[in-house]
């Protein structure tokens, strides 16, 4: 059993890890494409308009129809506003701003020819020493989030140590975030058991950066469209699968603070522990330069 | 992930970031720690209201309060209330005045902001036209500043 738990915190720990490790490494690899990109446009346009190549520009976000209109709308507008100063400014003429497309749309489309062996993908075994090493080394190590009212003490292994509400502790919100934390690692591992096929993530020859990001963000939307919800002592903590607390009341009032408090704290350590996964693959891999950051 | 794609706002886009999205990522605690203490002080204000309302009925009470000493506890209950109430609005006070300080300090740092643009794409331009470009410029910043998103 103990085992059994070992390996379901693991895998959560190092799908949460890997997700984190896959938006770090997608968008720098996208970062580099475009920088090449406006590199060599800029090199040919010099002495022309700079404004002949169409902008593609990407967002965080849902397409939704509120989305369009109340928040990406204005920013467009905005954006075609401070061009028309820029234009002014350089007393060149104003081009006309024009939308060509805006779609929904995965970033890993543009970085699809991007392999990466599959060596560089960290495995781990929940026997293996190096993992329980690892393991050993989040649990020693704590990030602390502090408001005005709220101080939370996080272990690098997702285990809540502090919880201060008006510099009160409480033990029994400790334990039932702990305990909701815990369930969002064995649906993370489970999901990523179900997820090992038809390709599987990390034991192919040769895996495309764009199809592993392909299959993550899937895990992740799935993970963020499951709950749990534990209601105790007149606690109700509701966290999506994606390990975010969603809703968090104490004695029926809801405490919107404490909520962001947390999921500051939960992100900072799947962050550390995406750090520390880093460290455990160039380890295994110590002369793989390409590992380094 | 949301793609759109654009013609002529090329050297907006880089502006935006190279030099804004890096400014509101410098600023974000100052932004969020100025937009809490706002709410603080509209709590301060509530619970103000709250307790000059209930002075009021109090001192009402006391006027129609045929037992004198239940009258006298009331009437120095109200003005217990009060001096609380009035507490409340000078924290409340103190803390405003703190609140338009760093909104200076802030729109300061957006002036600083805006010249940087000016002074990117047009560093010859005179003193006057700088400020009226900042002028210009401003009110964009606001809202871009302001925006739930930021281009990738």
């Amino acid at each position: 059993m103990a085992n059994y738990y070992q390996k379901s915190k693991l895998e959560g720990i190092r799908l949460f890890g890997m997700i984190f490790l896959f938006e770090h490494n997608s968008s720098r690899a996208f970062n580099d494409l475009k920088q090449y990109q406006t590199s060599t446009l800029n090199s040919q346009v010099i002495s022309t308009s700079s404004n002949e190549s169409p902008q593609e520009i990407y967002f965080e976000g849902e397409l939704t129809p509120h989305f369009l209109t109340n928040i990406l709308s204005p920013y467009l507008d905005s954006l075609t506003d401070l061009q028309f100063i820029i234009d002014s400014l350089r007393d060149s003429t104003q081009s006309p701003v024009i939308i060509n497309n805006i779609a929904s749309k995965l970033v890993i489309d543009e970085t699809t020819t991007h392999m990466i062996p599959s060596d560089q993908m960290p495995l781990i075994d929940s026997d293996d020493k190096q993992a329980k090493h690892m393991l050993s080394e989040l649990e020693t190590e704590h990030i602390e989030i502090s408001t005005i009212k709220h101080r939370v003490i996080m272990s690098g292994d997702q285990n809540i140590i502090s919880l201060e509400i008006n510099g009160d502790q409480n033990q029994d919100l400790i334990e039932l975030i702990n305990t909701a934390i815990r369930r969002s690692q064995k649906l993370a591992a489970e999901k990523l058991l179900g997820f090992s096929k038809p390709v599987d993530l990390f034991t192919s020859n040769t895996v495309s950066l764009g199809k592993i990001r392909e299959q993550a963000i899937e895990m992740q939307r799935q993970l963020q469209s499951e709950f749990i919800e534990i209601n105790e002592n007149n606690f109700r903590i509701v966290m999506a699968g994606d390990q975010k607390v969603t809703a968090l009341e104490i004695n029926g009032i809801e405490n919107y603070e404490l909520l962001e408090t947390l999921n500051r704290a939960i992100k900072e350590s799947q962050s550390l522990a995406a750090k520390k996964l880093m460290m455990f693959s160039k380890n295994l891999y110590p002369d793989r330069a390409d590992l380094d950051d | 992930m949301i793609n759109v794609s654009m013609d002529g706002v090329k050297d907006a886009v880089e502006t935006v970031k190279e030099i804004v999205v890096p400014w509101r990522r410098k600023n974000a605690e100052r932004i969020a720690s100025l937009e809490n203490t706002l709410r603080q002080v509209e709590i301060q204000r509530i619970n103000a209201e709250t307790l000059i309302a209930k002075v009021k009925a109090d001192r009402e009470r006391v006027a129609t309060e045929l037992d004198k000493i239940q009258g006298e506890l009331t009437l120095s209950q109200a003005k217990k209330t009060e001096a609380e109430a009035a507490l409340i609005l000078v924290q409340a006070e103190k803390m405003r005045v703190e609140i338009e300080k760093e909104r200076a300090s802030l729109r300061q740092a957006q002036i600083e902001l805006a010249m940087q643009i000016i002074e990117r794409f047009s560093p010859l331009t005179d003193g006057v036209q700088k400020m009226d470009y900042v002028i210009r410029l401003l009110p964009v910043l606001d809202r871009l500043l302001s925006s739930e998103i930021e281009p990738r």
